[in-house]
Protein backbone atom coordinates (compact mmCIF):
# COMPACT_ATOMS: atom_id res chain seq x y z
CA UNK A 1 0.00 0.00 0.00
CA UNK A 2 2.94 2.53 0.93
CA UNK A 3 6.64 2.07 0.66
CA UNK A 4 9.18 4.34 1.94
CA UNK A 5 12.40 3.74 -0.21
CA UNK A 6 16.16 4.92 0.71
CA UNK A 7 14.73 7.52 2.70
CA UNK A 8 17.11 9.95 4.29
CA UNK A 9 16.94 13.49 5.55
CA UNK A 10 19.29 15.58 7.24
CA UNK A 11 18.57 18.96 9.48
CA UNK A 12 20.64 21.50 9.43
CA UNK A 13 19.37 24.14 12.24
CA UNK A 14 22.57 27.02 11.83
CA UNK A 15 25.08 26.94 8.73
CA UNK A 16 27.99 26.47 11.47
CA UNK A 17 26.55 23.58 13.17
CA UNK A 18 27.12 19.97 11.81
CA UNK A 19 24.56 18.42 9.87
CA UNK A 20 22.03 16.07 12.00
CA UNK A 21 21.37 12.89 10.26
CA UNK A 22 18.00 11.81 11.18
CA UNK A 23 16.48 9.58 8.50
CA UNK A 24 19.95 6.76 7.35
CA UNK A 25 18.14 5.22 4.22
CA UNK A 26 15.19 4.16 5.61
CA UNK A 27 13.12 1.61 3.57
CA UNK A 28 9.88 -0.24 4.74
CA UNK A 29 6.85 -1.30 3.43
CA UNK A 30 3.17 -1.14 4.68
CA UNK A 31 0.96 -3.82 3.22
CA UNK A 32 -2.53 -3.75 2.88
CA UNK A 33 -4.40 -4.65 6.06
CA UNK A 34 -1.72 -4.42 8.34
CA UNK A 35 -2.01 -3.14 11.90
CA UNK A 36 1.45 -1.74 12.15
CA UNK A 37 3.22 0.06 14.82
CA UNK A 38 6.05 1.90 14.48
CA UNK A 39 8.54 2.02 17.70
CA UNK A 40 11.25 4.57 18.66
CA UNK A 41 12.86 6.22 21.10
CA UNK A 42 12.18 9.74 21.46
CA UNK A 43 14.04 11.73 18.75
CA UNK A 44 15.19 8.59 16.94
CA UNK A 45 12.94 9.99 13.66
CA UNK A 46 9.50 8.75 13.96
CA UNK A 47 7.79 11.76 13.62
CA UNK A 48 9.77 13.13 10.52
CA UNK A 49 9.52 9.94 8.50
CA UNK A 50 5.48 10.82 9.11
CA UNK A 51 5.88 13.95 8.11
CA UNK A 52 7.55 13.12 4.98
CA UNK A 53 4.90 10.55 4.28
CA UNK A 54 2.39 13.91 4.60
CA UNK A 55 4.23 15.86 2.19
CA UNK A 56 4.74 18.14 5.33
CA UNK A 57 8.79 17.83 5.03
CA UNK A 58 10.91 16.46 1.92
CA UNK A 59 13.26 14.10 1.98
CA UNK A 60 16.98 14.78 1.00
CA UNK A 61 16.77 11.81 -0.97
CA UNK A 62 14.85 8.33 -1.32
CA UNK A 63 10.74 8.17 -2.01
CA UNK A 64 7.75 7.41 -0.74
CA UNK A 65 5.46 5.04 -3.12
CA UNK A 66 1.72 4.83 -2.85
CA UNK A 67 -0.37 2.27 -4.35
CA UNK A 68 -2.07 3.68 -7.11
CA UNK A 69 -5.83 2.30 -4.88
CA UNK A 70 -4.96 5.39 -2.61
CA UNK A 71 -5.35 7.78 -5.29
CA UNK A 72 -3.22 9.59 -8.34
CA UNK A 73 -1.89 12.62 -7.47
CA UNK A 74 -1.30 13.68 -3.36
CA UNK A 75 -4.56 15.44 -2.95
CA UNK A 76 -6.19 12.18 -3.73
CA UNK A 77 -3.98 10.11 -1.64
CA UNK A 78 -4.53 12.36 1.39
CA UNK A 79 -8.16 11.87 0.98
CA UNK A 80 -8.00 8.14 1.85
CA UNK A 81 -6.01 8.88 4.64
CA UNK A 82 -6.78 9.43 7.75
CA UNK A 83 -3.92 11.70 10.27
CA UNK A 84 -3.28 12.72 13.61
CA UNK A 85 -0.58 14.31 14.73
CA UNK A 86 1.60 14.20 18.01
CA UNK A 87 0.28 16.75 20.55
CA UNK A 88 -2.54 18.10 17.88
CA UNK A 89 -3.88 21.47 19.42
CA UNK A 90 -6.82 22.49 17.74
CA UNK A 91 -8.28 25.54 16.84
CA UNK A 92 -8.66 27.09 20.67
CA UNK A 93 -12.07 29.19 19.56
CA UNK A 94 -13.69 26.94 17.32
CA UNK A 95 -16.15 24.46 19.02
CA UNK A 96 -15.57 21.00 19.05
CA UNK A 97 -18.75 20.64 16.65
CA UNK A 98 -17.38 23.51 14.47
CA UNK A 99 -14.01 21.84 14.41
CA UNK A 100 -15.13 18.67 12.76
CA UNK A 101 -17.63 20.72 10.59
CA UNK A 102 -14.44 22.39 9.46
CA UNK A 103 -12.83 19.44 8.45
CA UNK A 104 -15.56 17.90 7.23
CA UNK A 105 -16.09 20.10 4.53
CA UNK A 106 -12.66 20.19 3.76
CA UNK A 107 -12.82 16.63 2.95
CA UNK A 108 -16.43 17.08 0.83
CA UNK A 109 -18.57 15.39 3.03
CA UNK A 110 -22.03 16.01 2.15
CA UNK A 111 -23.97 17.95 5.51
CA UNK A 112 -26.39 15.09 6.22
CA UNK A 113 -23.57 12.14 6.57
CA UNK A 114 -21.46 14.81 8.41
CA UNK A 115 -24.05 15.14 10.95
CA UNK A 116 -24.47 11.47 11.71
CA UNK A 117 -20.79 11.15 11.63
CA UNK A 118 -20.02 13.52 13.77
CA UNK A 119 -22.93 12.53 16.42
CA UNK A 120 -21.71 8.57 15.69
CA UNK A 121 -17.89 9.26 16.60
CA UNK A 122 -18.74 11.70 19.79
CA UNK A 123 -20.88 9.09 21.28
CA UNK A 124 -18.72 6.45 20.28
CA UNK A 125 -15.71 8.78 22.13
CA UNK A 126 -17.96 10.11 24.24
CA UNK A 127 -17.43 13.82 24.15
CA UNK A 128 -20.78 14.42 22.42
CA UNK A 129 -21.64 16.67 25.83
CA UNK A 130 -18.73 18.73 24.90
CA UNK A 131 -19.19 19.23 21.32
CA UNK A 132 -20.73 22.83 21.64
CA UNK A 133 -18.07 24.21 24.07
CA UNK A 134 -14.96 25.73 22.96
CA UNK A 135 -11.68 23.70 22.32
CA UNK A 136 -9.44 25.76 24.55
CA UNK A 137 -12.13 24.55 27.77
CA UNK A 138 -11.19 20.79 26.41
CA UNK A 139 -8.83 18.59 28.51
CA UNK A 140 -5.52 17.13 26.62
CA UNK A 141 -7.78 13.70 26.52
CA UNK A 142 -10.44 15.43 25.31
CA UNK A 143 -8.65 16.97 22.38
CA UNK A 144 -6.81 13.88 21.44
CA UNK A 145 -10.37 12.39 21.21
CA UNK A 146 -11.80 14.97 18.82
CA UNK A 147 -8.63 15.06 17.12
CA UNK A 148 -9.41 11.77 16.62
CA UNK A 149 -12.68 11.59 15.31
CA UNK A 150 -11.07 14.12 12.57
CA UNK A 151 -8.64 11.80 11.51
CA UNK A 152 -11.68 8.53 10.93
CA UNK A 153 -14.86 10.87 10.07
CA UNK A 154 -14.30 10.49 6.03
CA UNK A 155 -13.55 6.69 6.66
CA UNK A 156 -9.99 6.34 5.05
CA UNK A 157 -9.11 3.60 4.44
CA UNK A 158 -5.26 3.94 5.82
CA UNK A 159 -5.01 5.81 9.27
CA UNK A 160 -1.59 7.60 10.10
CA UNK A 161 -1.17 8.40 14.14
CA UNK A 162 1.46 9.74 15.84
CA UNK A 163 1.32 9.12 19.33
CA UNK A 164 -2.17 8.40 19.37
CA UNK A 165 -2.48 7.16 22.97
CA UNK A 166 0.08 9.96 24.94
CA UNK A 167 -1.98 12.12 27.08
CA UNK A 168 -4.87 9.85 27.24
CA UNK A 169 -6.00 8.09 30.89
CA UNK A 170 -5.87 4.19 30.57
CA UNK A 171 -9.82 4.06 30.17
CA UNK A 172 -9.15 6.45 26.54
CA UNK A 173 -6.13 4.15 26.11
CA UNK A 174 -8.36 1.00 25.85
CA UNK A 175 -11.15 2.72 23.50
CA UNK A 176 -8.75 3.78 21.54
CA UNK A 177 -6.96 0.16 21.00
CA UNK A 178 -10.17 -1.45 20.60
CA UNK A 179 -11.18 1.00 17.92
CA UNK A 180 -8.44 0.76 16.04
CA UNK A 181 -8.07 -3.32 16.19
CA UNK A 182 -12.25 -2.74 15.09
CA UNK A 183 -11.30 -0.50 12.16
CA UNK A 184 -8.24 -2.87 10.90
CA UNK A 185 -10.62 -5.72 11.40
CA UNK A 186 -13.30 -4.25 8.92
CA UNK A 187 -10.08 -3.83 6.81
CA UNK A 188 -8.26 -0.39 7.61
CA UNK A 189 -4.78 -0.21 7.16
CA UNK A 190 -3.23 1.24 10.15
CA UNK A 191 0.11 2.51 10.88
CA UNK A 192 0.71 4.26 14.71
CA UNK A 193 4.10 5.61 16.29
CA UNK A 194 4.63 4.97 19.81
CA UNK A 195 7.57 4.61 22.23
CA UNK A 196 5.38 2.74 24.57
CA UNK A 197 6.08 -0.96 23.58
CA UNK A 198 3.26 -3.21 25.33
CA UNK A 199 0.74 -1.50 23.16
CA UNK A 200 2.14 -2.01 19.74
CA UNK A 201 2.84 -5.53 21.18
CA UNK A 202 -0.80 -5.63 21.96
CA UNK A 203 -2.82 -4.58 18.93
CA UNK A 204 -0.95 -5.05 16.06
CA UNK A 205 0.56 -7.23 14.23
CA UNK A 206 3.39 -5.93 12.17
CA UNK A 207 6.33 -3.22 14.01
CA UNK A 208 9.08 -1.44 12.75
CA UNK A 209 11.51 -0.65 14.76
CA UNK A 210 13.80 2.69 14.23
CA UNK A 211 16.67 3.61 16.30
CA UNK A 212 19.00 7.15 16.00
CA UNK A 213 17.21 7.35 12.43
CA UNK A 214 18.29 4.03 11.29
CA UNK A 215 15.77 1.11 10.69
CA UNK A 216 16.12 -2.04 12.84
CA UNK A 217 13.77 -4.41 12.52
CA UNK A 218 10.58 -4.60 10.14
CA UNK A 219 7.93 -7.25 9.98
CA UNK A 220 6.14 -9.80 12.52
CA UNK A 221 5.48 -9.61 16.27
CA UNK A 222 5.78 -13.68 16.24
CA UNK A 223 8.70 -13.85 14.20
CA UNK A 224 10.74 -10.88 15.95
CA UNK A 225 9.58 -12.92 19.33
CA UNK A 226 10.15 -16.55 17.79
CA UNK A 227 13.38 -15.52 17.02
CA UNK A 228 14.09 -14.20 20.18
CA UNK A 229 12.86 -16.61 22.26
CA UNK A 230 15.37 -19.66 24.18
CA UNK A 231 14.31 -23.12 24.21
CA UNK A 232 13.28 -22.85 27.76
CA UNK A 233 10.49 -23.99 29.61
CA UNK A 234 8.96 -23.24 33.08
CA UNK A 235 7.76 -25.92 34.88
CA UNK A 236 5.48 -24.98 38.32
CA UNK A 237 4.45 -27.26 40.74
CA UNK A 238 3.79 -28.44 44.03
CA UNK A 239 5.54 -30.95 46.37
CA UNK A 240 6.02 -31.22 50.33
CA UNK A 241 3.41 -28.73 50.51
CA UNK A 242 5.03 -25.43 48.54
CA UNK A 243 4.86 -24.47 44.95
CA UNK A 244 8.19 -24.65 42.72
CA UNK A 245 9.26 -23.12 39.58
CA UNK A 246 12.27 -24.42 37.61
CA UNK A 247 13.13 -23.62 34.16
CA UNK A 248 14.31 -26.13 32.08
CA UNK A 249 15.62 -26.95 28.44
CA UNK A 250 13.44 -27.88 25.53
CA UNK A 251 16.02 -31.19 25.56
CA UNK A 252 15.71 -31.92 29.26
CA UNK A 253 11.84 -31.27 29.68
CA UNK A 254 10.78 -34.39 29.16
CA UNK A 255 13.10 -36.19 31.21
CA UNK A 256 12.82 -33.33 33.99
CA UNK A 257 8.88 -33.97 34.23
CA UNK A 258 8.90 -38.08 34.40
CA UNK A 259 11.44 -37.14 37.70
CA UNK A 260 9.20 -35.08 39.31
CA UNK A 261 5.83 -37.85 38.58
CA UNK A 262 8.13 -40.32 39.69
CA UNK A 263 8.50 -37.91 42.91
CA UNK A 264 4.64 -38.11 42.89
CA UNK A 265 4.51 -34.08 42.42
CA UNK A 266 1.64 -32.19 41.47
CA UNK A 267 2.41 -30.53 38.08
CA UNK A 268 0.52 -27.06 37.87
CA UNK A 269 2.28 -25.46 34.66
CA UNK A 270 4.39 -26.20 31.62
CA UNK A 271 4.93 -22.95 29.91
CA UNK A 272 7.49 -21.99 26.86
CA UNK A 273 9.08 -19.25 28.10
CA UNK A 274 8.79 -15.94 25.40
CA UNK A 275 10.06 -12.78 25.90
CA UNK A 276 8.04 -9.87 25.94
CA UNK A 277 8.37 -7.39 22.93
CA UNK A 278 9.62 -4.60 25.67
CA UNK A 279 12.63 -6.83 26.57
CA UNK A 280 13.29 -7.99 22.91
CA UNK A 281 13.67 -4.19 22.18
CA UNK A 282 15.58 -3.67 24.58
CA UNK A 283 17.84 -6.63 23.86
CA UNK A 284 18.41 -5.67 20.04
CA UNK A 285 19.43 -1.76 21.28
CA UNK A 286 21.60 -2.67 23.49
CA UNK B 1 -12.12 27.55 -4.78
CA UNK B 2 -14.49 26.48 -2.45
CA UNK B 3 -12.30 24.68 -0.05
CA UNK B 4 -10.78 28.17 -0.23
CA UNK B 5 -13.71 29.43 0.88
CA UNK B 6 -13.93 26.90 3.95
CA UNK B 7 -10.70 27.89 5.05
CA UNK B 8 -11.23 32.06 5.11
CA UNK B 9 -14.67 31.11 6.84
CA UNK B 10 -13.26 29.25 10.18
CA UNK B 11 -10.14 31.16 9.86
CA UNK B 12 -12.80 34.76 10.33
CA UNK B 13 -14.63 32.78 12.78
CA UNK B 14 -11.58 31.93 14.95
CA UNK B 15 -10.05 35.83 14.63
CA UNK B 16 -13.58 36.79 15.25
CA UNK B 17 -13.84 35.40 18.55
CA UNK B 18 -10.66 36.18 19.84
CA UNK B 19 -9.52 38.98 21.37
CA UNK B 20 -8.65 40.70 17.98
CA UNK B 21 -13.04 41.58 17.74
CA UNK B 22 -13.00 43.09 21.21
CA UNK B 23 -9.93 45.24 20.28
CA UNK B 24 -12.12 46.80 17.08
CA UNK B 25 -14.81 47.26 19.90
CA UNK B 26 -12.26 49.44 21.75
CA UNK B 27 -10.86 51.51 19.11
CA UNK B 28 -13.93 52.34 17.77
CA UNK B 29 -14.64 53.82 21.10
CA UNK B 30 -11.48 55.39 20.81
CA UNK B 31 -12.39 56.97 17.83
CA UNK B 32 -15.25 58.48 18.88
CA UNK B 33 -13.56 60.34 21.43
CA UNK B 34 -10.64 61.45 19.86
CA UNK B 35 -12.16 62.70 17.46
CA UNK B 36 -14.66 64.44 19.37
CA UNK B 37 -11.62 65.74 21.60
CA UNK B 38 -9.39 66.46 18.68
CA UNK B 39 -12.18 68.75 16.83
CA UNK B 40 -12.73 70.52 20.14
CA UNK B 41 -9.95 71.97 19.49
CA UNK B 42 -9.49 72.83 16.28
CA UNK B 43 -9.99 76.28 15.13
CA UNK B 44 -12.51 76.65 12.39
CA UNK B 45 -12.92 73.12 11.04
CA UNK B 46 -13.88 70.78 13.77
CA UNK B 47 -15.39 68.16 11.46
CA UNK B 48 -12.31 68.21 9.00
CA UNK B 49 -10.65 67.44 11.75
CA UNK B 50 -12.25 64.73 12.97
CA UNK B 51 -12.76 63.30 9.87
CA UNK B 52 -8.79 63.22 9.29
CA UNK B 53 -8.40 61.65 12.90
CA UNK B 54 -10.78 59.13 12.37
CA UNK B 55 -9.08 57.93 8.74
CA UNK B 56 -5.67 57.91 10.35
CA UNK B 57 -6.53 55.94 13.53
CA UNK B 58 -8.15 53.49 10.92
CA UNK B 59 -5.23 53.28 8.91
CA UNK B 60 -3.07 52.69 11.56
CA UNK B 61 -4.88 50.01 13.57
CA UNK B 62 -5.51 48.15 9.92
CA UNK B 63 -1.94 48.61 9.57
CA UNK B 64 -1.34 46.89 13.16
CA UNK B 65 -3.84 43.92 12.73
CA UNK B 66 -2.06 43.14 9.25
CA UNK B 67 1.47 43.34 10.47
CA UNK B 68 1.14 41.38 14.10
CA UNK B 69 -1.69 38.69 12.57
CA UNK B 70 -0.48 38.44 9.20
CA UNK B 71 3.29 37.72 10.64
CA UNK B 72 1.77 35.19 13.48
CA UNK B 73 -0.42 33.61 11.05
CA UNK B 74 1.23 30.58 10.07
CA UNK B 75 4.07 30.55 12.43
CA UNK B 76 1.43 29.90 15.24
CA UNK B 77 -0.15 27.27 13.10
CA UNK B 78 2.91 25.51 12.77
CA UNK B 79 4.48 25.67 15.82
CA UNK B 80 0.60 24.49 17.34
CA UNK B 81 0.13 22.35 14.61
CA UNK B 82 -3.21 22.88 13.83
CA UNK B 83 -2.18 23.70 10.43
CA UNK B 84 -1.24 19.51 9.97
CA UNK B 85 -4.65 18.91 10.79
CA UNK B 86 -6.12 20.85 7.59
CA UNK B 87 -2.97 20.31 5.32
CA UNK B 88 -3.44 16.62 5.95
CA UNK B 89 -6.98 16.86 4.15
CA UNK B 90 -7.29 16.86 -0.10
CA UNK B 91 -6.72 20.39 -0.04
CA UNK B 92 -3.54 22.11 -1.47
CA UNK B 93 -0.80 24.04 0.28
CA UNK B 94 -2.17 27.40 -2.05
CA UNK B 95 -5.42 27.09 -1.34
CA UNK B 96 -5.38 26.86 1.94
CA UNK B 97 -3.07 30.09 2.07
CA UNK B 98 -5.56 31.99 0.40
CA UNK B 99 -8.05 30.68 2.43
CA UNK B 100 -6.45 31.97 5.76
CA UNK B 101 -5.19 35.40 3.49
CA UNK B 102 -9.27 35.68 2.88
CA UNK B 103 -10.38 34.81 6.53
CA UNK B 104 -7.86 37.94 7.82
CA UNK B 105 -8.99 40.29 4.80
CA UNK B 106 -12.92 39.87 6.22
CA UNK B 107 -11.47 40.95 9.78
CA UNK B 108 -9.91 43.80 8.21
CA UNK B 109 -12.88 45.26 6.27
CA UNK B 110 -14.97 44.82 9.08
CA UNK B 111 -12.22 46.68 10.95
CA UNK B 112 -12.62 49.36 8.27
CA UNK B 113 -16.28 49.44 8.26
CA UNK B 114 -16.46 49.91 11.65
CA UNK B 115 -13.94 52.51 12.37
CA UNK B 116 -15.19 54.36 9.42
CA UNK B 117 -18.43 54.33 10.01
CA UNK B 118 -17.53 56.16 13.86
CA UNK B 119 -15.47 58.54 12.28
CA UNK B 120 -17.93 59.64 9.24
CA UNK B 121 -20.50 59.88 11.88
CA UNK B 122 -18.85 62.38 13.94
CA UNK B 123 -17.48 63.88 11.19
CA UNK B 124 -21.44 64.21 10.17
CA UNK B 125 -22.53 65.44 13.60
CA UNK B 126 -20.25 68.15 13.01
CA UNK B 127 -21.23 69.39 10.20
CA UNK B 128 -19.11 67.73 7.90
CA UNK B 129 -20.48 66.75 4.06
CA UNK B 130 -19.85 63.21 2.74
CA UNK B 131 -18.73 63.00 -0.35
CA UNK B 132 -17.27 60.02 -2.54
CA UNK B 133 -13.82 60.52 -2.10
CA UNK B 134 -14.27 59.28 1.79
CA UNK B 135 -15.15 56.08 0.32
CA UNK B 136 -12.33 55.87 -1.84
CA UNK B 137 -9.63 57.06 1.12
CA UNK B 138 -11.16 53.91 3.32
CA UNK B 139 -11.10 51.28 0.04
CA UNK B 140 -7.69 52.75 -0.62
CA UNK B 141 -6.89 52.48 3.11
CA UNK B 142 -8.45 48.17 3.06
CA UNK B 143 -6.42 47.90 -0.16
CA UNK B 144 -3.00 49.02 1.76
CA UNK B 145 -3.70 47.41 4.64
CA UNK B 146 -4.27 44.23 2.40
CA UNK B 147 -0.44 44.78 0.50
CA UNK B 148 1.17 44.98 4.19
CA UNK B 149 -0.59 42.06 5.21
CA UNK B 150 0.92 39.74 1.87
CA UNK B 151 4.17 41.05 2.78
CA UNK B 152 3.98 40.19 6.77
CA UNK B 153 3.16 36.56 5.81
CA UNK B 154 5.50 35.96 3.11
CA UNK B 155 8.43 37.42 5.44
CA UNK B 156 6.84 35.00 8.30
CA UNK B 157 7.86 32.27 5.87
CA UNK B 158 11.22 33.30 5.07
CA UNK B 159 12.02 34.16 8.82
CA UNK B 160 10.42 34.14 12.24
CA UNK B 161 8.26 36.80 14.03
CA UNK B 162 9.89 39.32 15.12
CA UNK B 163 11.97 40.03 12.01
CA UNK B 164 8.88 39.47 9.66
CA UNK B 165 7.20 42.59 11.99
CA UNK B 166 10.33 44.67 11.55
CA UNK B 167 10.41 44.02 7.85
CA UNK B 168 6.72 44.65 7.24
CA UNK B 169 6.97 47.77 9.07
CA UNK B 170 10.04 48.73 7.00
CA UNK B 171 8.20 48.01 3.75
CA UNK B 172 5.22 50.45 5.07
CA UNK B 173 7.89 53.00 5.84
CA UNK B 174 9.75 52.74 2.53
CA UNK B 175 6.62 52.22 0.55
CA UNK B 176 5.42 55.88 1.74
CA UNK B 177 8.62 57.55 1.53
CA UNK B 178 9.82 56.50 -1.71
CA UNK B 179 7.71 58.59 -3.81
CA UNK B 180 8.91 62.07 -2.29
CA UNK B 181 12.76 60.70 -1.47
CA UNK B 182 12.97 60.17 -5.49
CA UNK B 183 11.96 63.70 -5.75
CA UNK B 184 14.89 65.40 -3.41
CA UNK B 185 18.38 66.37 -5.13
CA UNK B 186 20.40 64.28 -3.90
CA UNK B 187 18.25 61.35 -5.45
CA UNK B 188 18.77 62.78 -8.76
CA UNK B 189 22.31 63.54 -8.56
CA UNK B 190 23.65 60.56 -6.99
CA UNK B 191 23.47 58.26 -10.18
CA UNK B 192 24.03 55.12 -8.12
CA UNK B 193 21.15 56.10 -5.34
CA UNK B 194 18.87 57.13 -7.90
CA UNK B 195 19.45 53.41 -9.73
CA UNK B 196 18.88 51.80 -6.31
CA UNK B 197 15.24 54.09 -5.91
CA UNK B 198 14.33 53.31 -9.33
CA UNK B 199 14.79 49.41 -8.41
CA UNK B 200 13.06 50.36 -5.35
CA UNK B 201 10.54 51.97 -7.01
CA UNK B 202 9.38 49.40 -9.34
CA UNK B 203 9.86 46.48 -7.08
CA UNK B 204 8.18 47.94 -3.86
CA UNK B 205 4.67 48.83 -3.27
CA UNK B 206 3.69 52.49 -4.02
CA UNK B 207 1.90 53.54 -0.79
CA UNK B 208 1.95 57.10 -1.17
CA UNK B 209 -0.10 56.84 -3.93
CA UNK B 210 -2.89 54.74 -2.07
CA UNK B 211 -2.86 57.71 0.33
CA UNK B 212 -5.81 59.63 -0.69
CA UNK B 213 -6.77 61.50 2.82
CA UNK B 214 -4.97 64.55 2.01
CA UNK B 215 -7.57 64.62 -0.90
CA UNK B 216 -10.91 64.08 0.95
CA UNK B 217 -9.37 66.94 3.66
CA UNK B 218 -8.36 69.38 0.57
CA UNK B 219 -11.76 68.61 -0.91
CA UNK B 220 -9.55 67.73 -4.07
CA UNK B 221 -11.29 66.04 -6.94
CA UNK B 222 -9.40 62.87 -8.48
CA UNK B 223 -10.00 62.11 -12.10
CA UNK B 224 -11.26 58.48 -12.72
CA UNK B 225 -8.66 57.49 -14.72
CA UNK B 226 -6.10 57.85 -11.64
CA UNK B 227 -8.40 55.81 -9.10
CA UNK B 228 -8.85 53.15 -12.07
CA UNK B 229 -4.94 52.92 -12.61
CA UNK B 230 -3.92 52.94 -8.94
CA UNK B 231 -6.73 49.86 -8.69
CA UNK B 232 -5.14 48.13 -11.30
CA UNK B 233 -1.77 48.36 -10.00
CA UNK B 234 -2.94 47.42 -6.34
CA UNK B 235 -4.86 44.38 -8.45
CA UNK B 236 -1.68 43.40 -10.54
CA UNK B 237 0.78 43.85 -7.02
CA UNK B 238 -1.53 41.76 -5.23
CA UNK B 239 -1.47 39.29 -7.60
CA UNK B 240 2.09 39.09 -8.20
CA UNK B 241 2.27 38.99 -4.47
CA UNK B 242 -0.21 35.96 -3.94
CA UNK B 243 1.67 33.97 -6.67
CA UNK B 244 5.28 34.58 -5.30
CA UNK B 245 3.32 33.75 -1.16
CA UNK B 246 1.92 30.82 -2.64
CA UNK B 247 5.33 29.35 -4.14
CA UNK B 248 7.22 30.15 -0.91
CA UNK B 249 4.39 28.21 0.93
CA UNK B 250 4.75 25.22 -1.46
CA UNK B 251 8.18 24.78 -1.37
CA UNK B 252 8.82 25.43 2.51
CA UNK B 253 9.52 22.55 4.70
CA UNK B 254 6.49 22.19 7.64
CA UNK B 255 8.65 20.70 10.26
Amino acid sequence: MIEFVNITKKFKFHFWEKEFLALDNVSFKIDQGDLVGFLGANGAGKTTLIKILMDFSRQDSGEVVFSPALGKNIEEIKSSIGYLPERAYLYPYLTGREFLNYVGEITSIAQKDRRELIEFWSQKLQIDSALDRRIHGYSKGMQQRLGFISALMHKPSFILLDEPLSGLDPIGRKEFKSILRELNNQGTTIFFSSHVVSDVEEICNKVVFIEKGKLIYQGSIDELILQNTDDLYRIKYFEQEKFNIIHVHENDKNRTLSELLMKKANIIEIEKEKPTLEEIIYKIKK
Amino acid sequence: MKQTLIVAKYTFIEVYRSKVMTSIFFLALAVLVMTYIASEFAYGAPAKVALDFGLGITTISNLAMAIFIGSTLLNKEIEQRTLYMILSRSISRSSFLIGKILGLSVVLLTNTLVLNLVSVGVYVLLGGVISKLIFWAAYFSLIEAFIVLLFAVFFSLLTNTSLAVIYSIGIFTVGHSINETSKIFFAKSNPLFHSILNVCFFMLPNFYKLNLKDFVIYQQNISWDYLLNIQIYAILYIVFMLLVISQVFKAKNLD
